[in-house]
């Protein structure tokens, strides 16, 4: 046997080393995805959750409507599609997450919080930059006061994401237990209302600015003032009210809507007010054909209009689908001319979009206007995009703001007043939930390595985190991994959907056991001997994906020379069989070690990688 | 959780179940995977694929590439044994008995005669595919290195191949079996000083006689068999560690061609190159050039060549089928040693060699021509260091190699077709003395 660990310094070498796998490099707080879809692929659903948990306080909502940026890095897309990594989170979450209702289950994964001895922190802003912040400040042993203007805390995650998709008890719980670690949240505390920027400097050490980007951009186009024009952002954020309250009155009445964007945003809004239109206001829950049938009747439709086309909207092909099956038709390729309406909109007129992006790469759609057509409506709803409301900062000078309202930062995420930091999409724009939660991690620790004057983060308490477990080798020849077809999330079926009915379903343990024996592997890096190898080329031989080469480094080589083992990390589906056909074992594959984000600074040791290395082929 | 429950598939059918059984599993060592590592992983562990190497270059894909003739030769090889042992059971290597048999296998054996025609042109074409084999591989300059020595392999076959062709002329036990072999094995008494020796040796004594056939015999079937089994295993061995010089890569970094490379040598600082890989590392080879492998040239060997090859073996079973119902293996005369045929000839891959006993002296003639011709074959490799393959390269060596084998050819034919009675000049239009 050979101990390839202890040879790994020197015989052994060639591999780029650290590198973590793609879906944890795609992650923005650098959750281990490799790590928990191996343990869960082990069955070892409790260990996997604590992976999962470690660096996201919202794994559970992550788990449900994370843009899922891991998937679209995940190489197995390169075989056929991409583990469905964000489903398999959620078959985590389901078991150990915080909706279970064990709080001190959702901190394990990061250890014991102290007691609050450090400075006294104001985050403004309950979303999930704001949240993620005051948590990871809060485990650094800081008070932390979160203000929040309206009645519950979440922010566009309760605000702008729709029930259906993501299930408010989850999201609650999240944020409950969040609050449970000492973290106070001010509801109905508006910064410039009921009190004051200034006065909040007075009372905090510092602190971070987390509003959001709370407001809808408006169209430039003739009539986009007319009554019956709303914004996404306002629109998504009375309805949610209204069915989180199960109260008030609906947003939009019977008739043609038109939704006008091709994002996340206006697929939420098209298919919000599909229910609208489908269900009575306080009747949530009963949404059976009868309301389908009484819709069609009246003449209620939703009709998206994107200026992308079809095939290439930003949104993933499910929710293109689950859209279209509802009832929403799609209409990608258009671009709005103008609104019409005197007194208020009677429709749109769209024309076919030539050109998304002009000369300078800008998105500048220019509009094919000898081909207008008209949607007649008497709603539309805007999803062009949102911006910042940072008016309340207008007496606070020293903080230098952007043009569309956003605020200004440093690499740090600090803003022009040293004791002020900002982060998510007020300081970014809009982006994805996992872009601001990482955000929030990055601004706390910023803080923490600010207060405590060291310039360095001070260590966590050692969390209980655990390895991805090594690769198995000579099993793998018999399973099928490879062979497995993506699972196919299961979701309501159409006609029993309604206001709040979550649409997607969470797969099985066992289903989502098969789905994670999928994974390719990538933690998994290959280790190469040029010192052992004899050149005998029976590796590239049995390489199923054409992943290596042996090549002359120079033009000739008949008379002996120097030849040249080449490796594609991105078509190598760790099958091992160069491995196990290597005659002089000059080949093997070694677990990435476990590391603490790429993303933050150094945040101390989170474990000592012990994992313990199987050699390839036995004596 | 009560309702995460184990999809089961609702009911694994029986071939499921014997695939997951650990008997199964203990034999067949490689899951049904219909995926690229499957089918690797099915090449790899499996002894009959593993003849063949996981993946070939994509120019052997073309027929024209090799011709198929040493796949050919083997499939040749296959049909002679299966035949041959049928013909086996029916056979008494015996003088008083051995046209006996071969009368009643015409007659009363069922499809005995269908299966001797079949083995007697199966053999005239075994031999003629590996020489066409060697043609092949001369001309492409596959015996170069590193697979000189494998080319030494071949000629060793090659001779095998004449040997059972030869041998098995004998056993038929009639006037052309008779007189043919007795022509060529006066060849062997040319040989200076130990020339008689070695024919009463290979005869068993003086005349070819019950010794004669018995030896014959069992050097056709069992060692000449015992010699290609090994030699063939050596040959196909060397094939898959040196792989095949159709498509090989270095070709393409061929030596000779000194075409400037524009990109620098690769080193182990290389990290990334042009085509998505990266460099694990850099090899030193001490002698000869490892193997250079591009797979980005390659195609699996199950099924693309093996769908081929079962094209070509079916095709070959079809010529010599047919050529076994529309043509009978001639059978004379028993064999008589006090009546000389006129002419008496050698078998036809040996009446060249009678064609120049007819201009030589025997010892050139007999023994110097063809030892210096088999010498000269299993040198080549080692004479001919030039390392280029290409045509352009070889002038010489393929003037060589086509003026000898062009006067092998016309000598062939001169002493097949146009001799007859006291080895005179005839036309074959007028009279044909010729018989395979």
């Amino acid at each position: 046997m050979i101990d390839h660990a202890a040879e790994s310094g020197g015989d052994f070498g060639g591999t780029v080393q650290g590198t973590p796998a793609p879906c944890r490099g795609g992650c923005p707080v650098g959750t281990d995805a490799a790590a928990y879809v191996a343990l869960l692929a082990e069955g070892r659903v409790a260990d996997a959750y604590d992976v999962a948990r470690q660096h996201n306080p919202f794994a559970s909502v992550c788990g449900r409507v994370c843009s899922a940026p891991c998937e679209r890095a995940c190489r197995r897309g390169v075989v056929d599609s991409p583990i469905s990594i964000r489903a398999l989170k959620r078959v985590l979450c389901d078991a150990h997450g915080a909706e279970q209702g064990d709080a001190s289950r959702w901190m394990r994964a990061v250890g014991s919080i102290p007691p609050a001895s450090g400075s006294s922190i104001g985050v403004i802003g309950s979303g999930p930059a704001g949240l993620a912040a005051a948590h990871d400040l809060r485990l650094a042993g800081h008070a932390v006061t979160v203000y929040e203007s309206m009645d519950a805390a979440g922010g566009m995650m309760r605000y702008g994401i729709p029930a259906f998709r993501l299930v408010r008890d989850v999201l609650d719980a999240e944020i409950a237990a969040i609050a449970s670690m000492g973290v106070d949240v001010q509801l109905r505390c508006a910064i410039g209302r009921d009190v004051s920027f200034a006065q909040l400097l007075e009372r905090h050490a510092a602190v971070l600015l987390t509003v959001g980007c709370q407001q809808g951009r408006q169209l430039r186009a003739p009539g986009a003032e007319l009554p019956g024009v709303m914004r996404a952002v306002d629109f998504l954020r009375k309805e949610n009210v209204r069915f989180d309250e199960a109260a008030g009155e609906a947003t939009i009445g019977d008739g043609a809507v038109v939704i006008i964007g091709g994002g996340s945003v206006a697929f939420d809004a098209a298919r919000s007010a599909w229910r609208t239109q489908s269900m009575s206001a306080y009747d949530a829950r009963t949404a059976l054909d009868a309301a389908r049938s009484a819709r069609r009747a009246s003449g209620n439709s939703v009709t998206l209009v994107a200026p992308e086309a079809t095939s290439k909207l930003s949104v993933p092909p499910e929710e293109l689908h689950e859209a279209t099956t509802e009832g929403v038709s799609v209409r990608g390729g258009f671009g709005v001319v103008r609104i019409l309406g005197d007194a208020c909109v009677t429709g749109v007129e769209v024309a076919p979009v030539l050109s998304l992006f002009d000369a300078d790469g800008r998105f500048n759609p220019q509009l094919d206007l000898d081909t207008r057509t008209v949607l007649a409506c008497n709603t539309v709803v805007l999803a062009i995009g949102q911006q910042s409301d940072t008016d309340f900062l207008a007496d606070t000078p020293s903080i230098s703001r952007t043009p569309w309202g956003g605020v200004v930062v440093d690499k740090a995420l600090r803003t022009t007043d040293p004791r002020v930091w900002a982060a998510g999409d007020v300081a970014s724009g809009p982006r994805d939930l996992i872009d601001a939660i990482a955000a929030g991690q990055r601004a706390a620790a910023s803080m923490i390595a600010s207060l405590s004057g060291e310039g360095t983060v001070r260590p966590r308490p050692a969390p209980a985190v655990h390895t991805a477990p090594p690769m198995p080798r000579g099993t793998r020849f018999w399973s099928g991994y490879d062979d497995i077809r993506r699972v196919e999330l299961p979701v309501l079926q159409p006609e029993r959907r309604d206001a709040v009915a979550e649409v997607e379903h969470a797969l099985h343990n066992a289903e989502g056991q098969i789905e994670a024996a999928r994974c390719l592997r990538c933690d998994e890096h290959m280790q190469f001997s040029p010192r052992r190898c004899i050149a005998c080329a029976l590796c590239v031989d049995v390489c199923p994906q054409s992943s290596l080469s042996l090549i002359p480094t120079t033009g000739g080589v008949l008379a002996g020379g120097t030849l040249a083992l080449l490796f594609d990390d991105d078509t190598c589906i760790r099958c091992g069989l160069c491995v196990h056909r290597c005659p002089t074992d000059a080949l093997h594959f070694t677990l990435s070690p476990a590391q603490s984000r790429p993303v933050l600074p150094e945040r101390g040791a989170i474990a000592a990688w012990s994992a313990p290395l199987t050699p390839n082929i036995d004596g | 959780m009560a309702d995460s429950g184990t999809p089961e598939p609702k009911s694994r059918s029986w071939r499921r179940r014997v695939q997951e059984s650990a008997v199964y599993r203990s034999v067949v060592r490689t899951p049904p995977l219909d995926s690229p590592r499957g089918r690797a992983q099915r090449a790899f562990g499996n002894v009959f694929l593993h003849v063949y190497p996981v993946r070939v270059p994509r120019a052997l894909l073309r027929f024209r590439s090799t011709w198929r003739l040493g796949f050919i030769s083997t499939v040749l090889y296959a049909i002679l044994l299966i035949t041959g042992v049928y013909l086996m059971f029916f056979y008494t290597p015996a003088v008083t008995m051995a046209y006996g048999d071969m009368q009643t296998l015409r007659s009363q054996v069922g499809f005995g005669q269908l299966i001797r025609n079949v083995h007697r042109w199966g053999a005239h074409l075994m031999v003629l595919a590996v020489v066409f084999h060697l043609v092949r591989v001369f001309v492409d300059g596959a015996y170069k290195a590193p697979r000189q020595f494998n080319w030494v392999i071949g000629v060793g076959l090659m001779v095998v191949t004449l040997g059972y062709s030869f041998t098995g002329y004998l056993l038929p036990w009639d006037q052309l079996a008779y007189w043919a072999v007795t022509v060529g094995s006066d060849l062997v008494q040319y040989v200076p000083g130990v020339g008689g020796w070695m024919r009463n040796f290979l005869l068993g004594g003086g005349t070819i006689g019950q010794a004669a056939l018995l030896r014959f015999y069992v050097i056709h079937v069992a060692v000449l068999t015992a010699a290609f089994f090994l030699l063939m295993a050596i040959h196909l061995w060397r094939l898959r560690k040196d792989g095949l010089a159709v498509g090989d890569p270095l070709e393409a970094h061929d030596v000779t061609e000194r075409a400037v490379e524009a990109l620098p040598p690769i080193t182990p600082e290389t990290v990334w190159l042009a085509n998505g890989k990266r460099v694990l590392g850099v090899v030193e080879t001490e002698d000869g050039p490892g193997h250079v492998r591009e797979p980005e040239n390659e195609v699996f060997a199950w099924p693309h060549l093996l769908v081929r090859h079962q094209v070509v073996a079916l095709a070959v079973c079809a010529l010599v089928l047919a050529l076994g119902v529309a043509f009978e293996a001639p059978l004379r005369e028993l064999a008589n040693p006090n009546l000389t045929p006129e002419p008496a000839k050698a078998p036809w891959y040996f009446v060249g060699l009678q064609e120049l006993l007819a201009h030589f002296d025997p010892l050139i003639a007999g023994v110097l021509g063809p030892g210096v011709l088999v010498a000269a074959l299993v040198a080549l490799p080692y004479i001919d260091r030039n390392p280029s393959r290409r045509p352009e390269h070889r002038r010489i060596a393929n003037v060589v190699f086509w003026t000898l084998f062009i006067a092998l050819a016309v000598l062939t034919v001169i002493g097949a077709l146009f001799r007859g009675p006291g080895w005179g000049f005839v036309l074959p239009w007028e009279h044909l003395y010729f018989e395979p």
